[in-house]
């Protein structure tokens, strides 16, 4: 008993060696990682009797090959970076916040659908407030499951989960019976050129979004590290209990922050639906909001290192693409590498997160 | 042991120590917290294995890589965290592992007789059908010695025995160990209570940084020698200069009952107190019997069921703790890392908790990260918080400098009241010293003081005056010089009568 | 030691080493040259809709003509399965960089949008659609003239229905039935060719016919089924995309027959598909392909039927008597003889100067 106990501390507090150390090692690491998966990929690929050169060739030129390919990087990242940095944001409160997706869905909606509404306005103020519209349904969707673990308690995995499914089917609905545009596909009407976000590389879907995505980074990472707000969203993700003591609303903070956190999944939403695909398409998501977990995973306590992270995922998914076009990879080959990529990086630091939530738990007894 | 050597990873917590004792003695080992006694001793018990040294018992070379050897060597230990199975009977537990056979069957009868037997001898009176769970925290301490004895103990490792226990019950500790070694018993007896040292050890072992530093008899001993030689430095005299106690009531509970959960007792019930300026108020028991109960409601963590919170003549009750707090209560809080501190923030994050929405600290929802650095130096420097900068998580300081600085927190923000639960439990005697000065500091400056403590030694040295806190019931409220530390002692386990 | 000692030990001192090693591992497995550009015959590309292959409907039967092309036409080809509609657009750019695709394929309507993007982007490229229409100089679309494959199976149900000796016709009623997933003008005109069909082989026989006003709803569809087979319908045609899931499991509960649509879905239910409204992908992906190679590429809607074998039917459960009036039937439709109306209300008036 005592010896276990002994392990585990010894394990926690190595982690948080690990995890403190400064960016530079961490960014080793995660090479590290993505090159094992890598390795381990190649075997199977090998052994499924594909050609791992040319796989792996087309794997890289597919991501970072050209303008094209690192457009399509960028493009594949954008949505990431958006829900990578709203679940990194609600870890800061201690909220694990699986409803990106959700959020995402019905923010996406509400931007493929008020610029529509107000097409009198001028091209600015009609993107500006197609984006608030995604930010606030995505925050809105965000309240509930703030709401019900603040007032009752009810555990945010299990509810924002439980939400994704509203979302989805709510925003289909919507769509089939208020906004369908005319034709055989379930689909909202196209958003006029003035109501989009404009694009930054002509020819290649690169939007405003990812600036838009880019700054959002930059400005909660200031609110965390800078603000009152932000400190105090720390500390009740850090010890509710020392937070209480110090004065803090902990049910607020608990409620603003899952909403900030859903505001930013809905602006990955809009980003999709006004910089991409110029509508909403019921189910459009490949799982956004999922991938995004894994992006704030890996980036860890650190906000700006969703940046690097959705640029991972985005240059996997890019080059992945190329893999299946002209290497004839299949699909599942591919993802399965991609799944390799994210375990190797992301279960360490998972671990690591669950120990030390564990540790700082049970820290009275272990110090003398 | 001689010359025992032991790293973890940089550190040394064991360096060449050489350590005796001899039969029928009580050989207290006394040294601050990670000053290398349990390691030595887990060492001895075959918990963990020497870096290099050797082991002798009865003067032959031995070999102890698990605690089996070390029972086999007739050595036995009763650990700080008891480790019995709650759900079997005392005998159950004893016998546990070493279990009377007859006929490859348990022999139940025959292990009540012998626990019998040996509980007679020694004075440890249990009842061998009880529970575990059923009985008192002393009542299980007796259940490990037994279970050391039964399985032939000579040499017996005593680790903290006293932190759980009440006055009462450690004078019935102290007269078992009495009756050992009476007996021949040798026993070790880990400590770093100067008073217990004093009162019933033969010989003293101190440890300092992993290095003994001493062995004395006890008789030739000064408690100001061993302290020095346990600190390393003496400890300057508690300064005296103080405000003149005022008749004004600073903080006051009114009638207060916390209502316990369905079915159970209230944890407090009709708790009237009334705090001075230039009071410390001492709230003496045994733990839990209300005291977190009363410095949560003292500070709107926790709503009481029923009374009133006034604090400088307001009203408070119901306010949130933010509001409370914000009238001038500084707070130190009895759980220190559950709710003094947030391990992973920065001293300096640290340094304000609880304050980082004042006007001082930010302006316009932003911290100002200068005045907040500037605020923790001055504590750190003030407080004498030993850390490398304060940039780094508090919860990698020890204890006493976490302590240090949730105390230099509290009291340098604007208060007039302080709350003080269990101020220096779980620190070394250097830090406890400072911080008991620092909380006279500060009823000298003419603060009202509620002091909530479980170790008698520290309300009987600090407070004026001293309420007994017994099932939630506030059940006596004396000027300090008024009780004897054993009517104190009586009180605090409910016994009103015989005061 | 445990994985992650080991790998923050990596990560801490021996980091570089560590990817540095890994690195030299893969490079020897990858080898550093470049796969060179291999043969010199036509290539085609195709991006499959996103159900991915497997859907046993557009995409496997698209693959199935891209395979034969392959074999019979002489092509290699790289294919593409999309995850989401969002990839489109990429997909199709990606593979219209590279210049050395004869042909660029899209299955499935909702690539329309990207496309038109994309056609628009590469003018020099050669796109084909498949069942639905994009308008750019560049872009060949398939569709097909639904009336027809309406009017075989319609004329299949009017003369089942009349079989009051097979066990699944029970109301001897005369009654069929068809549910359209949409009310949109491509539905209409498979109702109007299947209503057509019925009346011209059995002018006795009534047709019923409804819309879900869903592609997905397999409940809803599977209500109005039953509705239908109170009323008396014994043979129902199910257009309804996804939705007809529902009314294929009514039929069968109710033990009365139903058509499938578009692939073959026998296996739905096997006992009770008696034929299937078939849009023959494979045998249109081929035709593309044939028509680029050709050098008959031909830009604007083409409109493909019974005559391209680009419609058809099943035999599944269908009584060879019935096989051979229908094929008969089906003949008359491909010399010309026959005009099948494409609007329901062009019906009557058609089935009359028909002289039935």
């Amino acid at each position: 008993m005592d010896l276990s106990g002994d392990r585990s501390s010894k394990l926690s507090k190595r982690s948080i060696e690990w995890l403190a150390r400064p960016g530079f090692s961490r960014f080793m690491y995660s090479a590290v990682a993505v090159l094992l998966a890598l390795l381990i990929g190649a075997i199977l690929i090998g052994a499924s009797g594909y050609s791992v050169k040319e796989a792996y060739y087309n794997l890289f030129m597919g991501a970072f090959g050209g303008v094209y390919s690192l457009a399509t990087t960028v493009v594949m990242s954008t949505p990431l970076l958006f829900t990578g940095l709203a679940v990194a944001f609600a870890f800061q409160c201690g909220l694990f916040n699986v409803g990106a997706e959700g959020q995402l869905y019905v923010g996406a909606l509400a931007s493929a659908v008020v610029p529509l509404a107000l097409g009198g306005l001028p091209p600015v103020l009609r993107v500006t407030m197609g984006l608030l519209a995604g930010a606030g349904a995505g925050a809105a969707f965000g309240f509930v499951p703030g709401y019900l673990k603040a007032k009752l308690g009810a555990h945010e995995v299990i509810t924002t989960i439980m939400l994704n499914y509203v979302a989805t089917f709510l925003t289909t609905f919507l769509v089939k019976t208020y906004f369908r545009d005319p034709g055989p596909v379930d689909q909202t009407v196209l958003l006029p050129l003035g109501s989009r976000l404009p694009e930054l590389i002509s020819g290649t879907r690169v939007s405003l979004g990812v600036i838009i995505g880019v700054l959002a980074v930059a400005l909660l990472n200031q609110v965390i590290r800078r603000s009152v707000l932000g400190y105090e969203i720390q500390a009740v993700g850090k010890n509710p209990h020392a937070a209480e003591y110090g004065g803090v609303n902990v049910s607020a903070r608990t409620i603003q922050a899952m909403m900030i956190s859903g505001a930013v999944a809905g602006l990955a939403g809009s980003a999709e639906a006004m910089g991409t695909l110029y509508r909403f398409i019921p189910y459009f998501s490949p799982g956004y909001g999922f991938t995004g977990i894994a992006v704030a995973v890996i980036a860890g306590e650190s906000l700006w290192a969703v940046i690097p992270a959705a640029l991972l995922f985005g240059a996997l998914q890019s080059g992945g693409q190329s893999m299946q076009l002209f290497a004839g990879i299949p699909m599942e080959l591919m993802t399965m590498v991609q799944g390799l990529v994210i375990l190797f990086v992301a279960a360490p630091a998972l671990a690591s997160m669950l120990i030390k939530r564990k540790s700082s738990s049970e820290e009275g007894g272990g110090r003398a | 042991m001689e010359n025992i050597t032991k790293r973890f990873g940089n550190v040394v917590a064991n360096d060449a120590v050489d350590f005796d004792a001899s039969p029928g003695e009580i050989h207290c080992l006394l040294g601050e917290n990670g000053a290398g006694k349990s390691t030595l001793m887990r060492i001895l018990f075959g918990l963990c294995r020497a870096d290099s040294g050797f082991i002798y018992v009865n003067g032959e070379p031995a070999t102890i890589s698990c605690p089996r050897d070390a029972i086999a060597l007739g050595i036995g230990m009763v650990h700080q965290h008891f480790m019995l199975a709650e759900r079997l009977t005392v005998a159950e537990n004893i016998i546990a592992g070493s279990e009377p056979r007859r006929h490859g069957l348990l022999d139940y009868e025959r292990a009540r007789q012998k626990i019998a037997e040996v509980s007679q001898r020694y004075g440890l009176a249990v009842n061998p059908d009880a529970m575990v769970e059923e009985i008192s925290v002393g009542q299980q301490q007796r259940v490990e010695i037994l279970k050391a004895l039964m399985r032939g103990a000579r040499v017996l490792i005593l680790d903290e025995p006293t932190a759980v226990l009440t006055p009462p019950e450690v004078d019935e500790l102290f007269s078992v160990m009495r009756a050992l070694r009476a007996s021949g018993t040798t026993i070790i007896f880990i400590t770093h209570k100067l008073k217990e040292t004093m009162e019933i050890s033969d010989r003293v072992t101190v440890l300092r940084d992993g290095r003994t530093v001493g062995v004395e008899k006890t008789s030739d001993a000064t408690s100001d020698g061993l302290v020095e030689m346990m600190v390393g430095r003496s400890l300057p005299i508690h300064d005296d200069h103080r405000a003149p106690a005022q008749d004004i009531i600073s903080l006051e509970l009114k009638d207060v009952s916390v209502a316990g959960r369905k079915g159970s007792r209230a944890r407090l019930s009709s708790v009237n107190l009334a705090v001075r300026r230039g009071e410390i108020l001492g709230i003496a028991g045994v733990d839990g019997n209300g005291q977190l109960e009363l410095e949560e409601v003292a500070t709107g963590l926790r709503r009481p069921s029923q009374g009133k919170l006034i604090i400088n003549g307001q009203d408070v009750t119901g306010f949130d703790t933010k509001r409370i707090r914000d009238k001038g209560v500084a707070y130190i809080p009895s759980d220190r890392l559950k709710r003094g501190m947030v391990s992973p923030f920065s001293l300096a994050r640290n340094s304000v908790l609880g304050m980082q929405h004042s006007a001082h600290f930010s302006t316009r929802g932003v911290l100002q990260e200068d005045v907040v650095r500037e605020h923790a130096e001055s504590i750190v420097d003030l407080y004498d918080v030993r850390a490398e900068s304060i940039d780094q998580p508090i919860g990698s300081l020890s204890g006493g400098n976490q302590q240090k600085l949730v105390v230099g927190r509290e009291l340098t923000r604007p208060h007039s009241v302080v709350i003080a639960a269990q101020p220096t439990r779980g620190l070394d005697v250097g830090a406890t010293h400072y911080i008991r000065e620092q909380i006279l500091a500060s009823r000298n400056r003419g603060k009202a003081v509620l002091l909530i403590s479980a170790e008698l030694d520290e309300i009987l040295e600090l407070s004026d005056r001293i309420a007994v806190i017994y099932e939630g019931q506030i059940i006596d409220v004396r000027r300090a010089g008024q009780y004897t530390e054993r009517e104190l002692g009586l009180l605090m386990t409910g016994q009103r009568n015989g005061v | 030691m445990d994985i992650q000692e080991v790998v923050t030990e990596m990560g801490r001192t021996r980091g570089f080493s560590a990817v540095l090693g890994i690195a030299l591992i893969l490079s020897m497995m990858i080898g550093i040259s470049v796969p060179g550009s291999a043969a010199a015959k036509p290539r085609v590309a195709i991006v499959f809709a996103t159900g991915g292959l497997g859907d046993k409907s557009f995409n496997d039967s698209a693959y199935d003509g891209m395979k034969r092309a392959e074999k019979e036409l002489g092509i290699e080809f790289d294919k593409v399965e999309p995850q989401a509609v969002a990839e489109y657009e990429t997909l199709l750019t990606r593979f219209a960089q590279t210049r050395k695709y004869e042909l660029i394929i899209s299955i499935g309507f909702d690539q329309a949008d990207a496309l038109q993007v994309v056609s628009a982007r590469f003018p020099n490229q050669k796109f084909a659609i498949v069942d639905t229409a994009v308008d750019a100089p560049n872009v060949a679309s398939y569709v097909y003239k639904e009336a027809e494959r309406g009017f075989v199976v319609g004329a299949i149900a009017g003369l089942m229905t009349a079989k009051k000796d097979d066990p699944r016709i029970v109301s001897g009623k005369q009654i069929v039935g068809v549910i359209g997933g949409m009310d949109i003008p491509l539905i209409r005109a498979n109702v109007a060719g299947y209503i057509a069909g019925a009346k011209y082989v059995n002018p006795g026989a009534e047709v019923k016919y409804v819309y879900v006003g869903d592609w997905a709803d397999p409940a809803k569809c599977k209500e109005m089924a039953n509705a239908m087979l109170d009323e008396g319908v014994d043979v129902l045609w199910l257009a309804a995309g996804r939705s007809g899931l529902g009314g294929i499991k009514a039929a069968e509960e109710r033990n009365r027959y139903a058509i499938g649509a578009d692939s073959d879905q026998g296996y739905l239910a096997p006992n009770h598909i008696l034929t299937n409204g078939m849009k023959l992908v494979d045998r249109t992906v081929y035709i593309a392909i044939n028509d680029v190679l050709k050098g008959q590429f031909k830009s604007g809607v083409n409109m493909l039927g019974l005559k391209e074998r680009a419609l058809g039917y099943s035999k599944s459960l269908v009584p060879a008597d019935i096989i051979s009036q229908v094929d008969k039937l089906a003949s008359r439709v491909v010399s010309g003889d026959i005009v099948v109306p494409d609007e329901i209300d062009k019906v009557e008036p058609w089935l009359k100067s028909q002289g039935k």
